[in-house]
């Protein structure tokens, strides 16, 4: 790893300052200098399936193997401006980020459903439903962690199981997140870089027709399959325990979160400068404000109930970590795609031409590479082939005045399709792994996609192309 | 018991029709079983060219000389042959499993291993379990379960212990179970 590394540096900073020599970064950076942002996310995603152990104990070194791989050459390379993007990325993107999701995780760990379900169809509907619904506002990994036991647990005497818990990855863990930049990782790296808070929610439509068709896709399975259940098991009484919330204030933490994410929006407070960057001083607020719902969630909330959830920082920690290459390698690919026909990944913008073609490159990638910076790249790519060569927030502005239906293509093909594999988005491993360890016997990556992914959602993907972005 | 293997030329559905009404007809029901109710492991492409359509049949030792002179009378009429008689010695099948938790572990040894039929034996077992105690609780990007075993071995024994054996360890949940393979 140590020769490679010391090798693709030598590489990469003659490459690069052979390009610094001759002016503006996005028009000037060579399209390799994106191959350290492709190396990091086809890490992530080949990884867990081809060495999941050696990917568990090493992949801050791979993390930042590619993050070494890009900084150190386009640092030596730029000097001054180079620092500056990698602080700006840093200061405007990464902090906020990962104290949201940080602040999204404490809090929706410390929410604990108890009580007695049986995992009839209409019981089973009614908890996506729920999910699906709440996604939105706690974030996909929020709403799977909260209700993946409740539903283990109600379907526990079942036969058929697996398809239960593949429709609530499809729709509480991806689709549902949809709605407002809380939802899915990508709507908020959307929202940090200038989509309003409030239009996600023009993406209702999209989001009603694709949750609807997969929810009525899986009551019907659920329904036949339930018929084939032992009598026994369709007979079973509900268990005694009642249903109740445990940790229930920390919604009120939420509507924190949510309020202070929608005020950083709105307001338009001085702007400050922090080592050269300049950031808004009501997103430092709101960062500050965030941090402190976290520290009251977790001060609040009895042990128990996050040991009943089997919290742990492990997944924040994996974020922060991967998210720190994922922010560093990407500077170069944005700095191109904004650059629009004129950088070296110019061959990008002219293949997307349409929204359709939008959501389906946006979608495919978003399958097998995190959804956040495909989205991020697409959106850029939507940028650079609209509004070439203007800085980003007002040229965000312009997309959502005059071609939204650009956003909401990547937008959409960003979120939903992450349910098509198990690495299309981060919740998917953690709830098949919470299943398989509940004993449900989970279908295998390429099973999942064969007999669900290409079934139920391609067709529905396919309808939704049809009606909203041809 | 002892059973033999028959391979009967013939059209594959006269076959199965002449053998049940012979069972019935003998007052054994359970005495022949028919490779279309049985998930015999697949034969050769060159054993399929060299007999044509064929069918194989489990058929206890007290019924095969009845039931060979039977297809031997109706020859001529069914167009059906008798092409081989081999005796049966046992019967086995291969089976592997994982599973994430020592509780489903538990379980499973003894699903595979705590009731065996009488006349059945384990051969090359392969057992392995690991425990990573830095992979418990949830995991996004890096996921690998906290417990991991495995098993694999090869069940074989008598025709009637291996048949009931597979039956029931076919549809079990993280368990596969291999066709069943006549030596």
């Amino acid at each position: 790893m140590v020769r490679g590394l010391v090798g693709s540096l030598l590489l990469l900073t003659a490459q690069l300052a052979e390009a610094a020599s001759s002016g503006d970064l996005g028009t000037q950076l060579p399209a390799w200098s994106a191959l350290p942002f492709a190396g990091i996310l086809l890490s992530i995603a080949l990884f867990p399936l081809l060495a999941p152990r050696f990917w568990h104990h090493h992949y801050p070194k791979v993390a930042a193997f590619w993050a070494v791989v890009l900084l150190i050459p386009f640092v030596a390379a730029y000097g001054g401006p180079a620092v500056h993007e990698v602080l700006h990325m840093a200061i405007a993107d990464y902090i906020p980020f990962i104290i949201l999701l940080g602040t999204l995780f404490t809090i929706g760990g410390g929410i604990y459903l108890r009580g007695s379900l049986r995992g009839s169809p209409p019981v089973n509907a009614a908890i996506m439903v729920i999910g699906t619904a709440l996604a939105s506002w706690i974030g996909t990994t929020g709403a799977a962690m909260l209700l993946i036991r409740p539903l283990l647990r109600a379907n526990k005497r079942r036969r058929y199981r697996a398809h239960t818990v593949v429709f609530f990855i499809f729709l509480v863990a991806n689709i549902g997140g949809s709605l407002t930049p809380l939802g899915d990782p990508p709507l908020f790296l959307g929202f940090l870089h200038g989509v309003p808070f409030f239009w996600t929610l023009t993406i209702w439509k999209e989001m009603l027709l694709v949750a609807g068709i997969v929810l009525g896709i899986y009551l019907i399975l659920d329904r036949l399959l339930w018929a084939k259940e032992s009598p026994e098991v369709r007979q079973a009484e509900m268990g005694s325990e009642k249903l109740r919330v445990e940790g229930w204030h920390n919604f009120f933490f939420l509507a924190g979160v949510l309020g202070a994410v929608i005020a950083s929006g709105v307001l338009h407070l001085p702007d400050v400068h922090i080592l050269g960057v300049q950031q808004h001083l009501q997103n430092l607020l709101r960062d500050g404000f965030l941090l402190l719902m976290a520290a009251a969630s977790w001060l609040t909330t009895p042990r128990r109930v996050r040991q009943e959830n089997e919290f742990s920082w492990e997944p924040i920690r994996e974020v922060a970590i991967l998210f720190a290459g994922i922010f560093a390698t990407i500077i170069p690919p944005l700095a191109m795609l904004r650059a629009g026909e004129h950088g070296a990944l110019g061959f990008i913008i002219k293949a997307v031409e349409t929204p359709a073609h939008f959501f389906w490159a946006t979608g495919l990638l978003s399958s097998f590479l995190d959804n956040a910076p495909t989205y991020l790249t697409f959106l850029y790519t939507a940028l650079g082939q609209l509004y070439p060569g203007m800085p980003p927030r007002p040229a965000i502005l312009q997309l959502v005045a005059e071609n939204h239906a650009y956003l909401q293509a990547v937008a959409t093909g960003a979120v939903f399709m992450g349910a098509n594999t198990y690495i299309g988005n981060a919740p998917n491993f953690m709830v098949k792994s919470i299943a398989e360890e509940q004993g449900v016997p989970m279908p295998s990556f390429f099973g999942y996609i064969f007999k669900y992914t290409l079934p139920v959602l391609i067709p529905t993907f396919i309808l939704a192309t049809w009606v909203f972005f041809l | 018991m002892s059973w033999e293997l028959f391979v009967i030329k013939g059209d594959r559905a006269l076959v199965r029709g002449f053998v049940h009404g012979f069972v019935w007809g003998a007052g054994d029901p359970q005495g022949v079983h028919c490779e279309a109710e049985l998930p015999l492991e697949k034969e050769s492409l060159a054993t399929w060219l060299q007999l044509g359509p064929h069918q194989r049949l489990l058929v206890k030792s007290q019924l095969a000389e009845r039931l060979a002179a039977a297809l031997g009378e109706t020859h001529e009429e069914l167009k059906v042959q008798l092409q081989e008689r081999l005796p049966v010695r046992e019967l086995a099948f291969h089976v592997e499993a994982r599973v994430f938790s020592p509780e489903l572990a538990a379980a499973l040894q003894e699903k595979l291993f705590a009731h065996l039929p009488e006349g059945v034996e384990v051969r090359d077992k392969n057992e392995s379990q690991s425990q990573d105690t830095a992979a418990r609780g949830a995991e996004l990007y890096a996921p690998v379960h906290h417990f991991d075993y495995r098993v694999s071995c090869t069940f074989a024994g008598t025709v009637e212990g291996i048949l009931d054996l597979h039956r029931r360890l076919s549809g079990t949940d993280f368990v596969k179970v291999s066709p069943l393979r006549v030596r």
